[in-house]
């Protein structure tokens, strides 16, 4: 059976870069791909409501903001909604396979996954994809600051990583399991070819980004 | 493939027969003898006429430097009231370079040595000091005794059963290019050289097979093809 994907993605301009993900998917494998763009308090609601009745061989994608604690929702001119999934709220996921492409998920898989009974998961750690979280430098070991031209190719990274991961997924009818070993082979290629491109400097905080990423990466299953 | 053979008597033979089974086989094997004890090993005898086994680290450091060896066969019977193979191999266990090392032993008097072991039981009723010595094989790591006319057989047929030892190969490789360093991709043992880092793989240090993972995730990582990138 081919393996379908729903992808979860609130409104919010500093994720929008994201969308490159699913116009690719979606070209390639139209039937089997959903997208659930969220802007109103209406289209948030509507889609915690349905999820529990969602289809459980579907894999679960949700992209945007997040904490250790919660998955954030829109943020528009007209609306925000900082909290729109919480604590044990990760429930909505019961039974389901998710990849949370959103910052400290895998702390907030690490506290909820087993409680909210999810199937498997992919979680992610801090990521710096906005310039004004380069304001906050984090972690504290990079020497140098991270640049507006680290952000823009780090975002090229992510997007690369998960679309063509997510295709090979869905060609290669692969499990949950297989597609976090992909993607971190793709984060770890880039890592290679960045460092290769920039010998004998050291660590540069470009790289400590990717390093972070491939390292803490993470996969919980049931 | 580095085999240290151990004997008190010409191992010119040995080292032909082994070279010519390794040829039939396929196995790429280099063998380096040590000659310990009287006749042909007299240059590690103390001024009491005993094997000195200080004499033999530094003959041993003498002759072979920092290689690392894979496998070492060593005669049970050296000539010697005290010192015997299993003095030698407890002696190997502590050394770095030979540590890892597949331990053989063999002896022209197999059967005799085995007896003696049962009689100590039997005449004296000392379960314990027979076990004792029936158990260093065990705690010695200690893969095979085996009769002296079957030892080159054995260590072929051993290193085709076994196969290679994929952390062999990786230590191998460090150590030939012991003064570099890795670039930033690999944080693990950050700012030693590969030679450093070599003596954290041979030591089982607790870094070690996270290093070993992620060396080999990033090889592939970087020689795979991808479809897309």
């Amino acid at each position: 059976m081919s393996k379908l994907l729903h992808i979860i993605h609130p409104k919010d301009n500093s994720t929008d870069f994201l969308e490159e993900i699913h116009t690719y998917l979606s070209e390639k494998y139209e039937e089997r791909i959903h997208v659930s763009r969220l802007h109103t308090r209406e289209d948030h609601n509507y889609i915690f409501k349905q999820m529990r009745q969602m289809p459980t061989d579907t894999l679960y994608l949700f992209f945007g903001h997040g904490t250790s604690t919660c998955l954030s929702g829109a943020i528009t001119r007209d609306f925000e909604y900082p909290q729109y999934i919480s604590d044990e709220q990760l429930q909505v996921f019961e039974g389901k396979n998710v990849v949370l492409l959103s910052c400290r998920s895998d702390q907030y898989l690490q506290k909820y996954f087993k409680q909210c009974n999810l199937k498997s998961a992919i979680g992610f750690p801090n990521m710096i994809t906005d310039d004004i979280e380069t304001e906050y430098p984090e972690p504290e070991s990079f020497e140098e600051k991270v640049t507006s031209e680290d952000i823009l190719a780090y975002r090229k990274i992510l997007v690369d990583v998960m679309k063509y991961s997510l295709d090979d997924y869905l060609k290669g009818n692969f499990s949950s399991s297989q597609l976090i070993d992909r993607m971190r082979l793709r984060i770890n290629r880039k890592l290679i070819n960045f460092y290769k491109e920039n010998p004998n400097k050291g660590h540069l905080p470009f790289g400590m980004m990717l390093s972070e990423l491939a390292n803490d990466v993470s996969y919980f299953s049931n | 493939m580095n085999l240290l053979l151990i004997d008190n008597e010409d191992l010119t033979e040995s080292i032909s027969d082994i070279n010519d089974l390794a040829v039939k086989k396929s196995i790429p094997i280099k063998c380096y003898p040590l000659h310990v004890g009287l006749p042909d090993g007299n240059d590690v005898i103390d001024e009491n006429g005993k094997i000195s086994l200080q004499l033999v680290r530094d003959k041993l450091d003498r002759l072979y430097g920092n290689r690392r060896f894979h496998m070492v066969a060593s005669d049970f019977k050296l000539n010697d009231e005290e010192i015997d193979g299993v003095a030698i191999i407890r002696q190997l266990n502590g050394i770095s370079n030979t540590r890892k090392a597949a331990k053989i032993l063999y002896s022209a008097e197999l059967d005799e040595i085995v007896q003696g072991y049962l009689e100590i039981y039997k005449k004296d009723g000392d379960f314990d000091r027979s076990w004792r010595d029936f158990k260093a094989l065990i705690t010695l790591n200690i893969l095979d005794f085996v009769i002296r006319d079957k030892i080159e057989e054995c260590i072929i047929n051993l290193i085709g059963k076994n196969g290679d030892n994929g952390d062999d190969y990786i230590v191998d490789e460090l150590l030939s290019h012991s003064d570099l360093s890795f670039n930033p991709s690999l944080e693990i043992y950050e700012g030693m050289t590969l030679g450093e880092i070599a003596d954290q793989l041979v030591n089982n240090d607790s870094q070690s097979h996270k290093f070993k993972r992620k060396l080999i995730q990033l090889a592939v990582a970087d020689l795979v093809n991808l479809n897309n990138e």
